[in-house]
């Protein structure tokens, strides 16, 4: 046997034994999923999908970023769907979470507690039964109060509780506020409401800083409570110097803003 | 003679694949094996469309580019290149902590790529104000053997990143210790050492007085308007009590409070705005505009140009 007709046998032989791993075409779309930047994933799934419609991981990872950006009525029921038919026990688990907390911020969070019970009991995926167990203890100490556990799911769910403090707090459903930050912050949320609905039609954005003056009290108000009338009193005296000093010029609206955000102020409040 | 002539003419002709018998099943095999790989290896992104989206400020664009060509590479340099790619475009567009993570992916791909990683993540802890991890990092990156330019920028972040710690003294240290002629850099340092920072207690206690807190940071324009606010809502104030006027009195006492409030603020503000003032100033005057660029020309192997 000739030099030449040995070689590709022995080539196949090192392909057997020493295969290459490709890279998993979803395996970006899922990273930036786990990342949490929507619309890069969103793109990175409609490309898998536009090369196989039939993708059960695309189509989750698609529907699970439209509802991240915009968590409607269309998108919830879309992931619901996935959620009962998908062939793939991972993809329904998948589904069935991101529908639950699409449906606790659609603000019909009682409709969550089924898929986020499926969730929960199907997975077998750490985050997402992490996430699940979140919004699971979420809805059972703040929403569904009245409804009872099956006594399985209840079992599982007491033995998982102390899983809770490894959730991160991406995971996490967000917290209603408690009353003291309410309170700090409601009187900053009425003025500037008041301000946007009354005043400022009639006399237009005449601010020259961003974020404008009134988003600047918005913003610090929900950051700090009432320091943040204090903190709008100094941006109006200050106005007129950082608009001299032009040092962080914007385009906004085909007009030059000036750059001043809350960061640039509290800085000395946040560090230790 | 003639045979062996026959006989090489024939070896080149019918085992070579495509020769005259046509392909041999072993090569055919083979070929439907290997194929697939090497047609997706074809219609992997070209680096170009990423350094394009590079060039075009599109940095979160071009870091997913090189992550995807990451992924597409089959050595474990071009990966861990890629990867300190995109963590540098993902660094460029803000996105610090995937930066970090893609820095993570770079060092598991190839350990030797250490002094690139410890820059990165020297530059994002610095970025992100994480003055005790940026120090550790660009002080390591010194300890590597490498070349003037990196050691000098090394040696530069390492001064401003001790010096954001308030510790001047490790700053000037890290200067001295390049060898090289870094007297710009220490001028400014020797600038910001004779300065004084202001005292945030005493301008919030001076702002006390309308206006007095920002006169003490130096900023005086706002001093005046804070002074004028305050004065004409006090005189309000004393008006509308005289005349018995409580409405409007409580109105404008609550508008008067906010300014006061905020003229004690704004002296205590103002005051941490001048030393962070001249922090920067002396930050910027240690960097001199010294900076560094990776050459993606040359990519998969990551060459990294410093400027100064």
């Amino acid at each position: 046997m000739s030099l030449w007709q040995r070689i590709p046998g022995v080539l196949l032989g090192i392909l057997f034994f020493f295969p290459v791993p490709a890279a998993h075409p979803a395996s970006l779309a899922w990273e930036l999923y786990r990342e949490g930047n929507w619309p890069a994933c969103s793109i990175e799934a409609a490309r898998l999908l536009a090369s196989d419609p039939a993708d059960q991981s695309a189509q989750f990872l698609l529907h699970a970023c439209t509802a991240r950006q915009s968590p409607g009525a269309g998108a919830c029921s879309n992931l619901l769907a996935l959620a009962g038919s998908s062939s793939s026990s991972e993809i329904r688990a998948h589904a069935a979470t991101e529908a639950a907390w699409a449906l606790l911020r659609n603000h019909t969070p009682r409709q969550a507690w089924q898929p986020a019970v499926q969730a929960f009991l199907t997975t077998n995926d750490r985050e997402t039964f992490l996430q699940s167990l979140a919004i699971l203890e979420h809805l059972h100490r703040h929403i569904c109060r009245d409804i009872a556990m099956p006594p399985d799911v209840e079992r599982q769910y007491l033995t998982c509780e102390p899983l809770l403090r490894l959730v991160p707090e991406a995971l996490k459903p967000p917290r209603p506020d408690s009353l003291a930050r309410r309170l700090g912050t409601t009187p900053g949320r009425l003025i500037v409401a008041f301000y946007r609905s009354c005043i400022r039609p009639a006399i237009g954005s005449r601010c020259s800083l961003s974020p404008s003056c009134s988003e600047y009290f918005h913003l610090s108000t929900r950051k700090h409570g009432l320091l943040g009338i204090p903190m709008l009193a100094d941006r109006l005296v200050r106005e007129p110097s950082v608009v001299l000093a032009a040092r962080y010029p914007l385009e906004q609206d085909r007009r030059t803003v000036y750059h001043d955000p809350v960061e640039h102020h509290d800085f000395w409040i946040q560090s230790p | 003679m003639n045979s062996t002539r026959r006989s090489s003419r024939r070896f080149r002709l019918s085992s070579f694949p495509g020769g005259r018998r046509g392909l041999s099943p072993a090569w055919a095999l083979l070929l439907v094996f290997t194929a697939p790989a090497a047609l997706q290896a074809a219609e992997a992104t070209p680096p170009s469309l990423a350094v394009s989206l590079a060039k075009a400020d599109d940095h979160a664009g071009a870091a997913l580019e090189f992550r995807r060509q990451a992924l597409d590479s089959q050595d474990s340099a071009s990966k861990a290149a890629f990867y300190w790619s995109a963590a540098r475009e993902y660094h460029e567009a803000g996105q610090y902590e995937v930066a970090d993570k893609m820095v993570d992916a770079a060092e598991n791909e190839d350990p030797d790529l250490l002094a690139p990683t410890l820059l990165l993540r020297g530059e994002n802890s610095a970025a992100i104000r994480d003055w005790p991890s940026s120090a550790f990092f660009f002080r390591n990156l010194l300890s590597t053997p490498g070349d003037t330019n990196r050691t000098r920028y090394a040696a530069r972040s390492l001064a401003v990143a001790e010096l954001r710690r308030r510790q001047p003294d490790a700053a000037r240290q890290a200067l001295l210790g390049t060898g090289s002629d870094e007297s710009t850099p220490l001028s400014a340092l020797d600038r910001y050492s004779q300065g004084r920072d202001k005292r945030p207690w005493l301008g919030g206690l001076l702002g006390m007085i309308p206006g007095l807190g920002y006169a003490y940071a130096g900023e005086f324009a706002n001093a005046g308007r804070s002074l004028i606010l305050n004065s004409l809502f006090i005189f309000g104030m004393v008006n509308t009590a005289d005349n018995e006027n409580w409405g409007a009195f409580a109105a404008i006492s609550f508008f008067e409070l906010t300014w006061y409030s905020g003229s004690i603020y704004g002296g205590i503000d103002a005051a941490h705005r001048y030393n962070q003032d001249r922090l920067e100033t002396c930050a910027q005057g240690i960097m001199n505009h010294a900076s560094f660029e990776p050459n993606y020309a040359t990519l998969p192997a990551l060459s990294i140009q410093f400027r100064f």
